[in-house]
């Protein structure tokens, strides 16, 4: 049995981290807090499904993960507008939003779905890569290649647009992320 | 390519994202250096741009959801349960 306290502390102490992956994956602030709340309501229904010690929020994560791609994903498409995608992860806080991360967050928005999601996932919420096959419910290999197109395309583009702004200088930068890219598959 | 290792302090697996880290970056040959320049800017791009998600306040409605949950689970009422839903 999972104590409800614990585990009610334990859930509180994610809801940023939940609610940062739903905006990244649905790109919509009021629909990723819809998902965040179903994720909590059947997190909470199924906390004796958590194993105490384990990692909560890869255990919360997956439930998100499922309820978006089983529930949500269907739902949002009829809403859908075409410029919607591009704002994944370009919602930022009012006060915070930096313009030197523009590019970055542009760049970040035409990566595909699953590519953008595997980077997230082990590149800034802290998941090891057998975590993120987990959470994804993919091979350990499918996340690896994933993380290394991701890496590659990103270089590429972000090398690119700083040789269009800043000049010559730039040039370094992008010889770098052109020999940096694409010796891995 | 340091730079995949997570710097959050949350995470509960260290020992295996070292390794997988490592078979990732099994490459070794004379571009690395370059790559982990333009790898170490993306890696902190992208915590950057994430962390600003993060970071934004978490609505009241989640904490008034989990009150009521929980209220529902201790007391068996229910009645809780639809004020704030």
């Amino acid at each position: 049995m999972t104590d409800p306290d614990r585990f009610k502390e334990a859930l509180l102490a994610e809801l940023q981290s939940l609610r940062a992956f739903a905006i990244s994956i649905t790109g919509n602030v009021e629909r990723a807090d819809d998902l965040v709340q179903d994720t909590v309501v059947k997190a909470w229904t199924n906390m004796n499904g958590y194993t105490e010690g384990t990692n909560i929020r890869a255990w919360l994560f997956t439930i998100l993960r499922n309820t978006f791609y089983s529930d949500f994903r269907k739902r949002s498409r009829e809403v859908e507008d075409d410029g919607s995608y591009a704002a994944r992860l370009s919602v930022h806080a009012p006060q915070h939003g930096h313009m030197d991360l523009e590019d970055f967050r542009r760049a970040l928005a035409t990566l595909p779905d699953d590519q953008r999601e595997a980077l997230i996932l082990v590149g800034a919420s802290g998941f090891s890569y057998e975590e993120a096959a987990e959470i994804c419910g993919c091979a350990l290999g499918t996340i690896k290649s994933r993380i290394n197109r991701a890496r590659a395309r990103l270089g590429d583009m972000l090398a690119v647009s700083s040789s269009a702004e800043f000049g010559p200088d730039a040039d370094a930068f992008a010889a770098m992320a052109s020999a940096g890219s694409g010796k891995r598959d | 390519m340091n730079q995949c290792k997570p710097s959050n302090p949350n995470s509960t697996s260290q020992g295996r994202e070292r390794d997988a880290v490592n078979d990732a970056n099994e490459t070794g040959d004379l571009a690395s250096g370059a790559e982990d320049a333009v790898q170490r800017a993306i890696g902190s791009q992208l915590r950057a741009v994430y962390d600003e998600v993060v970071n934004m306040p978490v609505p009241d409605k989640f904490l008034a959801l989990l009150s009521s949950l929980d209220g529902k689970t201790a007391s068996r009422s229910g009645s809780d349960l639809d004020k704030e839903s």
